[in-house]
């Protein structure tokens, strides 16, 4: 997701894609060509503080500019190849503002697809995250209601894609379609202010079940995962010096077994919507267990739709008292990867032209636990103010 | 008087008779496929069953419209809005698009899996009729 071309298994998969085109019978594979894309600008109330479109952006809007394109803007271009009724493979790039403030176009799927049956497909390459009950869309403004997921739920996993396999199995129960998919990856993403953060690997299963105009959905995500961010090194150098092996074991930023469940529900009958999300982490060593959940819901006046999202997000407050003289270094560490925060939102969806939606969303934060945004000297935790005029687009 | 209020009566009957031949839309098959629901044709014209192949019209079709609206509760935007989550999700690509009815007979004609619509009064042997009306 936020590192180019650079795997072994992705190579393998650029030199397959030939190979693959040959195998193919009859008058070669069909190509096709689509994108998508938003152009958002967003004003922030709080000026000593940056709200952010996600966590891995190093700035956003409020102290740094304020109004700012940066948080949701983005760019994307798919090519999708067809090459029997059994084989396809899709790559799809895209441009956003980067955790290095670049937009430096990034791989964010590419994969080859197997359908051996019709209800069977295997793939293999880079492959969304499929976290929550709209992961695989997330970026992709135009097939939403919202100018953004909602960042209580969609911030809790920040990660959108995983370099592996996976597998979907479709079934019909009665006359509602059921699909069971289960992965295997790892991804690596890159930390504002130096770092990475590695998941290797990461697993989960999920099933989704759509009967008309009901989709239900739960999931299960298992990642191990290694963080390397050099501000946290006098930490754990303040642990080795003093002895604390146990404080070592317990904050080590390796093998971190972290999980989510995450369950979702939409009904969405044409004429009006709702859905929700609930999701429940599990963290390790640093980062802190959470819950979170949204509730959004709409109605559709012609081309106008206008709709509600409340969400919140609750970390666990633990405090270490076994850490001696490194109580106080451990709880500030920990607690910058609490989010405790709540959300209003009221928006209106504005089908404009073929292809064009514009929004205009206002988000009423109440901010308890600052970890979503990022903080400036003088930031007084509370209400942030925001307004967000996007265009979202699909070609 | 008497002779205008039937030229009005005739003009409102040939048109509610239009409006009527526009809203006739029956959906088809291959001769071998297997009627469908009302609910089942939602699903695959919005990418919820895959295991069919939709065909649609144009877009510039007015058929097209009538048909989502029908079968489907949801207008051009919305249908484009959920199949933009599948497609840029690499799961499906959008319904192929054919210029109209009759090339729409032809496809359905040759492949088992593939789902039209099309006009009643357009409807042959080449083709089955798997929902007979829409509403």
């Amino acid at each position: 997701m936020t590192f180019p071309i650079r795997r072994p298994l992705v190579l393998a998969l650029v030199a397959a894609l030939p190979a693959l085109a040959c195998a193919a019978e009859g008058d070669g594979p069909r190509f096709t060509f689509s994108g998508f894309g938003t152009l958002a600008a967003v004003h922030s109330s709080e000026d000593k503080a940056d709200f952010v479109g996600n966590t891995l952006q190093p700035n956003g809007v409020g102290y740094t500019r304020n109004p700012s394109t940066n948080p949701d803007s983005k760019l994307a271009g798919q090519l999708n190849a067809v090459f029997s009724d059994q084989f396809s493979a899709v790559l799809q790039v895209v441009s956003q503002y980067r955790y290095d403030a670049s937009w430096t176009p990034q791989v964010e799927w590419l994969n080859v697809k197997y359908k051996p049956s019709s209800d069977l497909s295997l793939r293999v390459g880079r492959i969304a995250m499929p976290t929550y009950l709209m992961s695989e869309s997330r970026l992709v403004g135009y097939a939403h209601v919202w100018a953004r997921p909602p960042q209580e739920v969609y911030g809790v996993m920040p990660l959108t894609s995983n370099d592996g396999v996976d597998a979907s199995w479709n079934s019909q129960i009665g006359s509602a379609q059921n699909t069971v998919q289960a992965y295997y990856g790892t991804n690596k993403i890159d930390v504002t202010g130096g770092g990475t953060a590695k998941a290797k690997p990461s697993w989960g299963i999920n099933d989704t079940l759509e009967l008309g105009s009901l989709t239900l959905r739960a999931a299960y995500s298992n990642l191990k995962e290694d963080i390397d961010i050099p501000m946290l090194q006098p930490l754990y150098d303040g642990m080795a010096a003093l002895g604390e092996t146990d404080m070592l074991a317990k904050y080590s930023p390796r093998d971190m077994k972290t999980s989510v469940v995450a369950l979702g529900a939409s009904y969405d009958p044409g004429q009006w919507f709702v859905m929700g999300e609930f999701v429940d982490y599990k963290g390790a060593g640093i980062l802190s267990d959470s819950r979170s959940w949204y509730l959004a819901g709409g109605y559709r006046f012609g081309k106008f739709t206008p709709y509600v999202i409340y969400g919140r997000t609750k970390a666990k407050e633990e405090v270490e008292t076994d850490g001696g003289f490194l109580n106080d270094g451990i709880n500030m560490a920990v607690d910058q990867t609490r989010a405790t925060q709540k959300n209003t939102t009221v928006g209106l969806r504005f089908d404009a032209f073929k292809n064009v939606a514009i929004k205009l969303q206002y988000d009423r934060l109440d901010i308890e636990k600052v970890a979503r945004i990022k903080p400036h000297p003088g930031y007084v935790p509370g209400r942030m103010n925001l307004v967000t005029l996007s265009a979202d687009f699909v070609f | 008087m008497n002779k205008s209020m039937h030229i009005l009566a005739a003009a409102a009957l040939s048109l509610s008779a239009t409006f009527a031949a526009a809203a006739d839309i029956v959906v088809i098959g291959h001769p071998s496929a297997a009627a469908l629901t009302k609910d089942q044709v939602a699903d695959v014209f919005l990418g919820k069953n895959l295991s069919l192949t939709p065909v649609d019209q144009v877009e510039s079709a007015a058929i097209r419209a009538d048909f989502y609206k029908q079968a489907t509760g949801r207008d051009a935007a919305q249908v484009k809005a959920a199949w933009s989550r599948l497609v840029f999700s690499g799961k499906a690509q959008p319904p192929r698009e054919l210029p109209d009815s009759a090339a729409v007979k032809k496809a359905v004609a040759a492949d088992p899996k593939a789902v039209g619509y099309i006009e009643k009064s357009a409807v042959d042997g080449s083709v089955k009729v798997l929902l007979p009306a829409l509403n």
